[in-house]
Formats: C-alpha cells, structure tokens, sequence
C-alpha cells in the first residue's frame, strides 16, 4: 500500500516511530515532546544509515501500540508538520496494519462509534477507489473532524462509503456535511449531491435549519414537490413563506399549494428588470343592479379611475389569459394544462387594460399571499392576495393600499376597454 | 372610534347567511367564504364558530355602510346552497362535495331571494 518505498519510505516509518513512541509514556501523552526534532533526528539516523538496517525493528513496536496510539501520532504530525507528505499518514498506518481493514481501524481513524464501523469497513476493503479518496491529501484525517459526535459521524461515514460519488462530493466540498445534518432524517435526499448541494445554497443564504429539515420531510411525502423543486420550478424562500404563513394549506389544498408555490416562485424569478407590465380587469354584470360593480373606469384620454376604493380589486397580470377565460370559459392554466368551464363564469364581462410600473408589479407579487384561508395567514397585512391559482392567467385580489398605488402609479394614458 | 370600525369593514362582501334555520349577515373578505377552502371546518362545525366575528351587529354600523354594501351571496347551510351575485369571484365553483353553487347575475332576482323582513335596504 505505501508507495514511497526505499529510504524515503523508511525516514518515514522512522519519524512516525518516534512520533508516536516519542510523545507517549504508557499510553499517556507526554507534554514536553518535541515532534521536529525527533523527526529530524530520525531522518537523520536514516540517511546516514544506521537506522535503515533495524527499520523492520521500528515497524515490529509500532505495531505493538494499540491502534489509538498510533493514529493520535499521525494525526499530530499531520498538525504539527504541514509539509508532511500528503497521503502519507494514511499510507504509514496501512504500513502498520497492511491486514484487511477491520472495524477497529474504522472507528479508529474515523473516530467513529462501532455501529456502522463493520459495514464501513466491508465498503472500505472492496473499494480500492475508495481508499484512495480517503487516503489522498489524508483526507481521512479532515472526515474526523465532520460533525462534532462519532455516532452521527459513524453514519455519515456509512453514508459516504456506500456511494463513491457522494464521498467525491464531500471531499470537494466538506460544507456539504451541514446540509446532510440537515436532511438526516431523509435518506434519499441526504445521499443525494444535488439536494445537498441545493440545501447548503439555501443554508448559505440564511435559511433556517430547522425549516430546511421540514421542508426536506415534506418533499420526501410529496413527489411532485420534489419533482418542482428539482426542476427549479419552485424555491425555498417561497416555499417559507407559505410556511410561515399558512403551513394548512398544503393539507388542505395540495393542487392548488404546489402551483400556488410555482406561481410565487415564477414571480419571485422574474421580479428584475424595468418596463411596464399589462394589468387586466374583467367587470360588469351590472343586470337589475341597484349599484354599479365597475370599480375602474378607462376614461377616453387612456386615464384611469377607482370608484370605490374600500371594495376588493380583482385583476390578472401579465397577459389576458385569465380575463379570456372568465369570460369564455377555456383557457391554459400555469401548469400547461387546458382549463374549461361551461358555461363560462362571467359571459358578459368586459375587460379594462392598463399599464403598472414593473417596480410596482414586482412589489404587489413578492408581497402576496396566497388567497387560501387569508384571514388565518400570520404574513397578512393587507396583502395582495393570489387567487384562482389553477387557473388560467395570473389573477390578484388588491385591497384599497394596493390600489391607491396603482392609481399613483399607473402609466398615465394607458388604460383602455378592450372591445 | 367611527373610523376604527370602517378600517375593518372594507375589502369584503356582506352575506347572508343560513345556520340551523337562523339568518344572519356577516362582512368579511372573500377568502372567507371560499367553502372549498373550509370545508373540513364546515364539517365539524368550527367553521360557525370562527365566522361568528363577522356577524353584523346593526345597532353599531354605519348607515352609509348598509346603503353601499347589498348582500351578494346567500349560503344555507341547511340545504347547501351558495348563491352567488357577486362579479368578480366565482364562489359558485368553491363549494364542498355536496353542495349546489349558483351564479345568479340579476341583482334584483338575487336580492328577492332574501325573505322580506330580513332586508335592511328596503326601508318601506
């Protein structure tokens, strides 16, 4: 196994010796050792050569050391010696211990508690791909330090033996050790590098852990959660805050929650940029009224007015997709699928457009909530409100703050009924 | 005190109500009244309880309120009936298993449905 055969391999074996037997006095550590000089006392007996003969000898004590003793030796000369070749500690134990790869060398090197130590071992031994991941720049040594309890780290140990790909992952970037503590609940998506990968962006960004391991239970009971996360089509900060607002919905309503989510997390996506944005209104039905239910008026010069303020407003962004289809009753909702009612709902509407700032358009949807139970909702302030999310259309319900902005806001010269 | 009370009474629809044969009105915004969204609640009754805040109490309100605000939706939760005149929101469609929901768009038809001595509008 050790590959700097010769005298270099021997000054090695020398030092660690010396290492090992040096600092230690029955098993305990010894204060006043001084590392560097026995090293270099030790190196230096081997290349004048007088070591070199009795370097079996060495090898025959240090094996006579329990196991701890000599990987706390390693360990501290991979501390104390930075220029100590990298591998090589690792190689320098398997010198000691050339047999199969036991459960005590596991728990050992690892620090680990023996419950995955006889699995991890078996992976070890049938893995020379493995060894190597473990053995290059000592790797080994950094795994230690993963998680600050040996039985956790046993089972992330277990974890990464099992799959080369995901030890590959660890090893390029051991912050993914949070995001797997993270997920430890879940097993397929705490073996799973992208997951991993998207929970430590999401952790970076300043989620909390707590609701990260919820949101990773959640998926893992709902495929097609899991599904749009992993196609970007939703994301976790939208995901909050339909958490901390009203976590009901996704028992109540688990169509309308999960395209509810993609819809927040297309507006959050596209929420850059400047321009306008179209705004649509379907109104009318004003039959034996006794008062009128045009609450916007496009005047002839393209301005708007709001006739009463303290009702609700319900408009649709971004195309007329919605107004279409309350109107005709056939429309694509936002998950593609093809939306019919018949009759229509509202066969005798009539729509207005006019333009909003793309700032204001984006303000009104990162602050909505979902219309779903509202009155509940602990992030409700007046919000604007998403409604009808299945279907087509992007449809809103503004209260009067929102629609006092819009009328301070709107692109002057813009509104006009759409015959 | 006057303005405290009208702050909360805006953005919603008032609705007329039928629970155990008793009539009420009630204000509130329209989510309350999507009863797909409620009907585990209108299954076990607690639903009543939470809507019991939004019951009118008409020796408080406003005339100017009553006079711009008609009712615009009828539920009876005896018979499961929603009828709705209210434009801009289909409550016809949010009903719960079991339920008729009706889009009725002539004011004057809807209103009638309201047995006269509960109309608070027709001062005859």
């Amino acid at each position: 196994m050790i590959s700097s055969s010769g005298w270099q391999g021997l000054i090695i074996s020398a030092s660690m010796s010396c290492a090992v037997d040096g600092f230690t006095q029955q098993g305990e550590l010894r204060d006043s050792f001084a590392l560097k000089n026995c090293l270099f006392g030790a190196g230096s007996a081997l290349v004048i050569g007088t070591v070199l003969q009795s370097a079996p000898k060495f090898k025959d004590k240090l094996k006579t050391f329990a196991k701890p003793v000599l990987v706390r030796g390693l360990l501290r000369m991979l501390t104390e010696m930075p220029s100590f070749p990298p591998g090589r500690a690792w190689d320098f134990y398997r010198l000691i211990h050339p047999d199969r790869i036991q459960t005590e060398d596991v728990t050992t090197l690892f620090d680990i508690t023996p419950e995955y130590a006889s699995n991890i071992a078996d992976n070890l031994h049938s893995s020379s791909a493995l060894q190597n991941l473990f053995r290059d720049g000592d790797w080994w040594a950094e795994v230690r330090k993963f998680t600050d309890n040996p039985d956790l780290r046993g089972k992330l140990l277990d974890d990464l033996t099992e799959n080369l790909n995901l030890a590959q992952a660890f090893k390029e970037r051991p912050e993914l050790v949070r995001a797997w503590e993270v997920a430890l609940r879940q097993q397929a998506i705490r073996t799973n590098v992208g997951w991993l990968n998207r929970i430590e962006g999401w952790l970076a960004e300043g989620a909390p852990a707590v609701q990260v391991s919820k949101l990773v239970d959640e998926v893992e009971g709902y495929s097609s959660l899991k599904t749009a996360f992993e196609a970007n089509k939703v994301n976790f900060f939208s995901w909050k805050r339909i958490d901390d607002g009203i976590p009901i919905f996704k028992a109540e309503d688990p169509h309308g929650y999960l395209t509810c989510l993609k819809k927040m997390t297309h507006y959050d996506n596209t929420a850059s940029g400047d321009g306008t944005v179209k705004y649509y209104r379907v109104q009318g039905g004003n039959s034996g009224s006794a008062s009128s239910r045009e609450l916007i008026i496009a005047e002839p010069d393209g301005s708007l007015t709001f006739t009463d303020k303290d009702r609700e407003l319900y408009i649709s962004t971004d195309d007329m997709d919605h107004a279409i289809y309350f109107i005709t009753g056939i429309g694509v909702n936002f998950n593609g699928d093809l939306i019919t009612r018949n009759p229509p709902n509202r066969i005798n509407g009539t729509i207005i457009e006019f333009e909003v700032p793309k700032w204001l358009d984006n303000q009104m949807k990162g602050e909505a909530i979902p219309q779903h139970r509202a009155t509940l909702n602990s992030l409700s302030n007046n919000s604007p409100q998403i409604v009808d999310y299945t279907q087509p259309g992007h449809p809103f319900g503004i209260k009067k703050h929102w629609q006092t902005l819009i009328e301070q806001n709107y692109i002057q010269g813009s509104a006009r009924t759409i015959e | 005190m006057k303005k405290l009370m009208m702050d909360k009474l805006t953005g919603g629809i008032m609705v007329y109500a039928l629970i155990d044969n008793n009539p009420s009105y009630y204000y509130a915004e329209n989510s309350v009244w999507l009863l797909d969204d409620w009907h585990r609640q209108i299954s076990d009754m607690s639903y009543w309880e939470y809507i019991a805040k939004f019951k009118i109490d008409f020796t408080t309100l406003p005339f100017e309120f009553l006079a711009k605000n008609l009712p615009q939706l009828i539920l009876d939760f005896d018979q499961k009936i929603l009828i709705n005149n209210y434009f801009d929101q289909a409550f016809e469609d949010r009903i719960p298993e079991g339920w008729q929901g009706i889009w009725m768009e002539n004011t004057t038809e809807f209103l009638n449905m309201i047995p006269v001595q509960k109309r608070y509008w027709d001062t005859d």
